[in-house]
């Protein structure tokens, strides 16, 4: 066993004394400026640190623009402290301050740092200039030749255009079979008066309680062509339903497209192997939520219809489908930002993007810049990324708000509710 | 027209258990295949190699059952119980055969010999026993353990935090950093790991716990404000404006009473928290390079590799990972249904 215990413990003694510097450094810094926001030498000091910081970055090698930067923020703060917020929020601030520093530091920081990338020419062939002289060359004579090499027709890859529509089909399917699925089995396991309803549940949710990793190799160990499960399951299946006519051999299944493939190397193959994986991955959470819907609908409301004569499947569309509306459409949404950012799927289907043929724009988007090292095109790619998002999902709110004004307090349980039911098995991919 | 509502006809019952058991098959297929993988004595996927299917005309309905019962169950393990275990697959024996065939006057000739019979002792638990005796398998886990351990508590503590100034009390930019923290959901996330890596790096914490932990706890931190938050805002204020009344502090009216109120949303915002750092491995991939550092995830993609699979190994490895982790969340599921309910109650 080579479980060596002291090392580790070592570095939680030491990440233990970071975090508490840090948080300490936090809680001092504003803690000061509320104590002193209010004394006459305030502005005066806080304009010198400023200079000091400044000259202090130049002299150490940055940029003018860096050190412009040393010299502002201090001030900033100081005339922010002073004329806006007269100590009022200290309260707020106190509890916000490690949060906002975690966030600066790795979500804000890095943001602005890639948007910063995006303009310049940054890859392997730039890079020695980059280290040796602290700045890449822009791209381009304005600098957003990145932006436009987007959506040009690429050598080391699929053009724009294809990788977002088969994004748009992969977000599509898997939306379509999450939810119907979802909701035939939630209608299933909703049957009145059947028994061993927790046993199915339990072995229903199985694939949601299952790591993801683990899951998605254990379905590409059995798509392996040769040894895999999948394809011998699918010859012995042909092999049983055949016939066999004169010399011909006969096996009706495989005109339906029912044959054995070479999952890996034929590019439609592939894909359809991910989304098998990733619909068999996300009908569960679907699934307990239209559930938890359903039971929640009160009985004496289909009594009502049935006393006024509505069949099975008017019940269906006018009671069931909108009482489960407000529930279902933030899951939907968030289900769908999900599955257009999943990486994780289509990477490990794809053995780290060894395979061609199946990625859709985060996977594209992971290999332009860690197999070809591209990252300033990287930076500007996924900015295009992002936006689409952004204007995707406002769409969507704009297109379900339409409708009809859902009372805010239910919608808003209703949101509260999917947000603790729901599995963040996107943070892995969301960094 | 009630009484068909309330009362199902006994041949759509069977109907809807037919259904339900397909799809509890389907559901825990692969499950069973990696437990049927694991007690394989090879590093094969399948066990149709084994027994070949008969040929078309000849084969029955009898011949597909076994073909499934071989994908299922472990014959390995048959075997053993039977008694009749023979063990080594061809190739091993094959080893065997030309150790035999070596040289004697060869100094080395015992130690190969040696090792060749090592070889042909590999019994059906054999993946079992190199998983944790050549490789750092405990390690990993261990790895994996601290990582998301403290990422989740450190992670929880913070969003706790912000979550009650973001309930609590108005200031200004307060919209703005809830539109922040919902966008960070959508930023895709190859975006993030180059800065990450950068920032990680110029703190001097590349390749430590360190590292890894912070970027995992700052990861975790939008969604769990946003849970914590909603949460929150059904826990009434009036226990806390009572408090203050008595003259305790805001900060410890936080403490003493607002968060031993809300402990089934801090569970359900940790257990999310230590799930998600507990399956991953981007970060992890690019921030740590030794091998006696990484988690889980690192060392079972190791083995499930392209062209040198051990799948025998990989699918040891994900039996004795997956089955705990399984069971602890589909524990712990009813308890997040049970914190669900007590906030929409409140609320």
């Amino acid at each position: 066993m080579n479980l060596s215990v002291m090392p580790a413990i070592i570095e939680l003694l030491k990440l233990g004394g970071i975090l508490l510097l840090m948080l300490g450094f936090a809680f001092a810094y504003l803690l000061v400026n509320y104590r002193v926001w209010n004394s006459k030498l305030y502005l005066l000091s806080k304009v010198l640190l400023g200079l000091s910081l400044g000259f202090f970055l130049k002299a150490a090698g940055a940029s003018w623009l860096t050190a412009g930067f040393g010299l502002a923020v201090p001030v900033a703060i100081g005339l922010y402290f002073r004329y806006m917020l007269k100590g009022r929020y200290r309260t707020p601030a106190y509890f916000l301050a490690p949060a906002i520093l975690g966030i600066i530091l790795l979500f804000l920081y890095p943001l602005l740092y890639q948007f910063f990338l995006s303009f310049h020419d940054l890859s392997l062939k730039t890079f020695a200039d980059w280290v040796r002289e602290g700045s890449a060359p822009l791209a381009g004579s304005f600098g957003l030749e990145n932006y436009f090499e987007v959506f040009r027709d690429r050598a080391t890859g699929q053009s724009f255009v294809v990788v977002l529509g088969r994004t748009l089909l992969w977000t599509f399917i898997n939306l379509v079979f999450h939810l119907g699925l979802g909701l035939a089995l939630a209608m299933l396991l909703n049957t009145p008066g059947m028994r061993g309803v927790g046993i199915y549940r339990t072995i229903l949710t199985l694939p949601w309680v299952m790591p993801q990793v683990i899951a998605v190799l254990v379905w590409r160990s059995d798509f392996n062509e040769s040894v895999g499960f999948i394809n011998q399951f699918i010859n012995v299946t042909n092999q049983l339903i055949s016939f066999q006519v004169g010399d011909n051999l006969i096996q009706p299944l495989t005109w339906i497209g029912f044959q054995p493939r070479q999952w890996f190397v034929d590019p439609t193959a592939l894909f359809m192997a991910a989304c098998i994986v990733n619909i068999w991955l996300g009908v569960p959470f679907m699934m307990i939520n239209s559930l938890g819907a359903l039971q929640s609908i009160p009985k004496s409301v289909y009594e009502a219809a049935s006393i006024d004569g509505a069949r099975a499947w008017q019940r269906f569309y006018h009671v069931t489908l909108p009482l489960l509306k407000p529930v279902m459409v933030p899951a939907a949404m968030l289900g769908a930002i999900w599955t257009f950012n999943n990486l994780n799927v289509i990477y490990l289907m794809t053995d780290g993007g060894r395979y061609e043929g199946a990625d859709i724009l985060v996977t594209d988007l992971f290999k332009q810049s860690f197999t070809y090292y591209r990252y300033g095109f990287a930076a500007a790619y996924s900015f295009v990324i992002f936006a689409i998002l952004c204007v995707f999902t406002y769409l969507q709110t704009r297109l379900t708000a339409e409708g009809k004004p859902i009372p805010d307090k239910k919608a808003e349980s209703a949101a509260a509710q999917n947000q603790l039911t729901q599995k963040p098995n996107l943070s892995s991919t969301r960094v | 027209m009630a009484a068909t509502i309330n009362k199902v006809s006994l041949p759509r019952l069977l109907t809807v258990h037919l259904l339900l058991s397909v799809a509890c098959i389907v559901a825990t297929f692969p499950i069973f295949r990696i437990v049927a993988i694991s007690f394989r004595n090879t590093d094969t996927v399948s066990a149709a190699a084994k027994s070949s299917f008969p040929p078309p005309g000849e084969a029955t309905a009898d011949d597909y059952v076994k073909f499934f019962a071989d994908a299922v169950v472990p014959y390995e393990i048959i075997d053993a119980i039977l008694g009749k275990e023979k063990a080594a697959p061809a190739v091993v024996e094959s080893v065997k055969e030309e150790a035999t065939a070596i040289d004697p006057n060869d100094p080395f000739a015992s130690l190969d010999q040696a090792s060749a019979s090592k070889v042909t002792e590999r019994r059906w638990y054999s993946n079992y026993t190199d998983l944790f005796s050549r490789y750092l398998f405990l390690q990993w886990i261990y790895n994996s353990i601290m990582i998301s351990l403290s990422a989740s508590l450190i992670g929880i503590f913070l969003s706790a935090t912000a979550a009650y100034a973001f309930s609590r009390f108005e200031f200004p930019g307060k919209r703005f950093a809830l539109g922040f923290l919902f966008m960070t959901q959508m930023i895709p996330g190859p975006l993030m790991i180059i800065p990450v890596y950068l920032v990680i790096k110029s703190l001097n914490l590349g390749n430590s716990y360190a590292g890894l932990v912070i970027a995992m706890s700052v990861t975790i931190l939008p969604f769990s404000i946003m849970v914590l938050r909603g949460y929150f805002e059904t826990v009434p204020k009036s226990l806390e404006e009572a408090a203050r009344v008595d003259g305790c502090t805001a900060v410890s009216a936080f403490f003493r009473i607002l968060l031993p109120l809300s402990t089934p949303a801090l569970a359900i915002a940790f257990l999310f928290a230590f799930t998600s750092a507990w399956s991953e491995f981007l970060l992890a991939s690019t921030l740590i390079d030794d091998a006696s550092l990484r988690p889980w995830t690192l060392g079972l993609m190791e083995f499930s590799g392209n062209y040198d699979a051990r799948w025998g190994l990989f699918a040891a490895g994900s039996v004795v990972i997956a089955l705990p982790s399984m069971i602890l969340f589909l524990y712990s599921s009813k308890y997040v249904i049970s914190g669900l309910t007590v906030g929409s109650v409140k609320g």
